[in-house]
């Protein structure tokens, strides 16, 4: 029992060398072999563009199914012309989705740290805008 | 260090490197599971341009 005592701090030290890298699992990394090659900012902004085109589904989808809540809701109908408008086929520079779209093209174009940025800048208008249109959508999911 | 101290000694060596071993393989599972794959990000890409045609195509200008 002695000798086991002893080697107590190397059985401690090698658990905690051994859990020490789940710290940096949390954040999903790419395979660099794919169509990304490894490019985590893109990634992150074309997961962004995903979510803001299925929510704007979502909404057309809950306000065919409810037009009479939507059309008794001021909200609700700004709501639905925004998402009409941002998939209408005519990209205008307001929009949500077409700020989102140019500027990952332009920093996937050009790169540097300047497009990142401008890109990072878009990706937090695109979660202000998700943030504003999800709780209006609550109640229909529950 | 007689022979059961010795026996004793090569017990805990074997536990903590059974530990190493248990820990090392749960983290690689777990890092494989926050990779993302090749087909994955194809299929993202195929869906940023499903939605490029829905929105209409803004030009790529360069950053100012």
């Amino acid at each position: 029992m002695k000798t086991l005592r002893r080697f107590l701090p190397l059985i401690a030290l090698l658990a905690v060398f051994a859990v020490s890298p789940i710290a940096c699992t949390s954040q999903q990394t790419l395979d660099p072999a794919g169509a990304y090659a490894g490019d985590y900012v893109l990634w992150t902004a074309d997961t962004i563009i995903v979510d803001v085109s299925d929510l704007c589904d979502t909404v057309k989808g809950i306000a065919q199914r409810n037009p009479a809540v939507f059309a008794a809701s001021p909200s609700l109908t700004a709501l639905l012309a925004r998402v009409e408008k941002e998939k209408d086929g005519n990209w205008q520079s307001d929009e949500v989705l077409a700020q989102l779209l140019a500027a990952r093209d332009a920093y996937k174009a050009f790169g540097g740290a300047q497009a990142a940025a401008t890109l990072q800048d878009k990706v937090k208008l695109a979660r202000a805008f998700l943030a504003e249109a999800r709780p209006l959508l609550l109640s229909f999911i529950k | 260090m007689n022979k059961v101290e010795l026996d004793a000694a090569m017990a805990a060596l074997d536990a903590a490197l059974a530990l190493t071993d248990y820990f090392i393989r749960k983290i690689n599972e777990w890092k494989a599971e926050g990779v993302v794959l090749p087909p994955e990000q194809q299929a993202k890409l195929d869906r940023i341009e499903a939605i490029r045609a829905e929105v209409g195509t803004p030009p790529a200008a360069p950053p100012a």
